[in-house]
This record gives structure tokens, sequence and C-alpha cells, in this order.
């Protein structure tokens, strides 16, 4: 691929909930059969903002402000989005999980047990896992988005009511969950923040 | 068709609403009337520059669509006011009786936190317009319509009324995605394709 004005084109975008979400716990008005739920389209461009975190290695010689070598230290990414033409369940599950997961039986809007981990040590998409992953298609430009473990992230979501439209901007924060392996250990090396590669149905 | 004169002929205007509505919910054309002089299709093409900075600030090295409306404006002369009242009546918002407004904020193509309805199905207000065109067989047919702007302009008095009438035309589709949903694909068209006229050959829909 050469150098080229970079057009998206529509966007359509999907998120994949834990188990508990699809097969369980179904969002209201959503067919319970399938993990993979359609959250709809943006009025305006989706803004992905990843934030890279370095760390300076100082020495002596080279002084204070000036270091000799960086630290890679991982990263995240942000993504905002302003909702037009949306599932209101889908977002209201969206964003019970992002508040620790809802309980089998709660009504929206209740909180989970404070200190809650949002992936409860469990693989993505696995039950109990509060985590989400975000599909943004791509039709025109063919270069999709999945970015793998997240949740609404402060201040999360503002939702106008009223009787213009009603645009729900979303603020997503996606991080590298991992877990631990076998011995007890846990490394970023070969986590994934996002990819290209599509959710599929199970 | 080689180039020639063109000469549209007597334009009647015909109209369609949504299913089960008395005056234009019929499956097929009402008639609205003709106009008293040429009727104006006006057709609104939006685009965007693209500019790169190695190209100033000033002229786009590309440019980019933004799809379309139409205006459609005419003078009524001989005309159906029953069936103007009813395109009144879609244009706010599918009430019952002329007059009355509809709910601030409902949607002409379903109502308020329904999903959008194919055109013609009840509850969608939105109108069908045909231009028909006998002598130059060019029909113009507009799918989704309403009144707009200053809508009417409704001379009273001992002389003929001459009611100007403006339509706006747009690309209604039931889903803007374009295409419905494909798991693990990348389905979806956007606008591709959603209609906004055509010239079928005759005058029906």
């Amino acid at each position: 691929m050469g150098r080229n004005l970079v057009i998206n084109g529509e966007a359509m975008t999907w998120v994949k909930f834990g188990k508990h979400i699809g097969i369980t716990n179904s969002v209201p008005g959503v067919s319970g059969s399938q993990v993979l739920f359609e959250l709809g389209l943006a009025s305006e461009e989706i803004r992905v903002t990843p934030k890279y975190n370095h760390m300076d290695l100082p020495a002596d010689d080279y002084g204070r402000e000036t270091s000799p070598e960086t630290l890679w230290m991982g990263a995240e990414c942000n993504v905002q989005m302003t909702l037009v033409h949306y599932d209101p369940y889908v977002l209201d599950a969206i964003m019970n999980e992002s508040m620790g997961g809802f309980e089998l039986g709660e009504d929206p809007g209740v909180l989970a047990p404070i200190g809650r981990p949002m992936g409860a040590n469990v693989p993505m998409y696995s039950s109990g896992n509060h985590y989400m992953s975000l599909n943004i298609l791509s039709p025109v430009q063919d270069m999709p988005y999945r970015f793998r473990t997240g949740y609404l992230t402060g201040p999360p979501v503002e939702i106008p009511l009223g009787t213009s439209r009603t645009l729900a901007k979303l603020n997503w924060r996606f991080i590298p969950y991992a877990r631990p392996n076998a011995s007890g250990e846990v490394y970023s090396s070969g986590v994934v923040l996002w990819d290209r590669e599509l959710d599929r149905d199970p | 068709m080689a180039r020639n004169l063109f000469i549209n002929g007597e334009s009647m205007v015909y109209v369609r609403g949504p299913s089960g509505d008395a005056d234009i919910g019929g499956s097929s054309l009402t008639q609205l009337g003709l106009a008293g002089d040429p009727i104006q299709v006006q057709l609104g093409l939006r685009h965007r520059d693209v500019i790169v900075d190695a190209w100033g600030p000033e002229i786009p090295m590309d440019v980019q669509t933004f799809l379309s409306d139409v205006i459609i404006n005419m003078n009524l002369v001989h005309f159906d006011r029953t069936i103007l009242d009813a395109c009144l009546r879609m244009s706010m918002g599918g009430v019952s009786t002329v007059g009355l407004v509809g709910r601030a904020g409902r949607r002409l193509g379903s109502a308020v936190g329904g999903p959008g309805l194919a055109p013609f199905t009840a509850g969608n207000s939105y109108i069908g317009l045909i231009i028909d065109s006998p002598v130059a067989g060019k029909v113009w047919r507009f799918y989704s319509t309403y009144l707009t702007g200053n809508p009417v302009s409704f001379p009273l008095g001992v002389e003929r009324s001459i009611v100007a009438v403006q339509f706006r035309a747009i690309p209604y589709t039931d889903d803007p995605w374009g295409a419905s949903l494909t798991h693990g694909g990348t389905a979806g068209t956007g606008s591709l394709n959603a209609k906004l006229w055509d010239h079928p050959a005759t005058a029906t829909w």
C-alpha cells in the first residue's frame, strides 16, 4: 500500500462481552444467542488516541535534562465516539460492564462491589470478565480496528435526554490486559492492545 | 437521445404517502395538481475540498462528494386542496388533522424511538413525489420528500389562489449502515445507492 489520502469511510462499531452477557444474561431486546453485538454508528469521526509511555534512563554524565536511553513502559489507547444510530440496550450493557459488571437480575445502574477486578483473572470473553472488545469496521479503507480489552472511563458517557436526537458521547479506555501464567508470572511481551482482526461469533 | 430543444410539456404532480393514510396512502399515485408556470428542480450537490499543503490553502487537489438533496418549487394553480393538506400533515410529523403539529423531535422516517421505516409504510411520513412528463418522456420521481422552508404560500382573496409550494427531497433510507450486519465481514455500503430521484419510463411507483 503506497501513500494515499486516507478515508476510513462508514464505520460501524461492534462490541463483544464476556459470556455472562451474551449467553446467560442476554442484553434486553437483543438476541441472547450470540456474543457479538452491534453498537451502532457515530455522527462524526471516531477518534483513536494511543497513549505511549516512556521513561528516561538518566546518567550523571548526561546531566539532569537529557537521557542517553529511554525505556518503553507500555501503552494504552483512548477511543472517543459520538453515537447517533445505536442500540440503547447494548449501550446499557456497556455502561454496566464498565461499572464492574452487573449481577444476574440487577437493573442497569446498579454498582458492582467496589474494588472488583475488571478482568477477574479469567480469559477475555469468559463469564465474569467485564472487559469488552470494540470493533470498528472499515469497508472503504479496509483497515478496521479491534481493541481487545476496554471499558468506558471517566467521564465515561454523556447522554442528553430531550426531544432532539440523543447523541451519546462515549469515552473508552483500552489496556493491555494480561493474566498470570501457570507460574504466576505476568508478561507484557506480546499482549495485544489493538489489531486489525475483527471478532467473530463463537 | 440526440440533442434537441427540451420541452417538458404539461407536468402533472403526483404524490404518494404512507400506507393507511386516508388521502394519499394508497399503493397508486394521487394527483396533487398542475402548476401555473414551470416547476423548478434544483439539485443541491454537496462537495468538500481536500486541501494539501503542497497545493496551498485555496485550491483542492481532490474533492469529496457529500451527497445531495433536491429542492422542488412549484406554483400550483389547479390542485386538490385535500391532497395539499395531506402533504402538509405529513410534513408536520404525520398528524391526523391539518393545522395540528406533531410531537417535537419526531422523525419523518419513523416514530420517535422507533426503527427507521421503509418508504410508504405506515409511520413513515415522507412523501413520494412524481412530476409527470408525457411530452418529453422524462418523468422525475423523488422518493422521500417533504414540504420545507416556507413550505406553502397561500394567497386568499377573490383572485384564483396560486399556491407556492416547496418540497425538499433527501436520500432517505431506513438503514444508514447500508446493509444488514454480516458478522466477521465488512458489509456496509453506507449511503451508496440510496435513492434520491430517478426517471421511470412512466409515472408509476
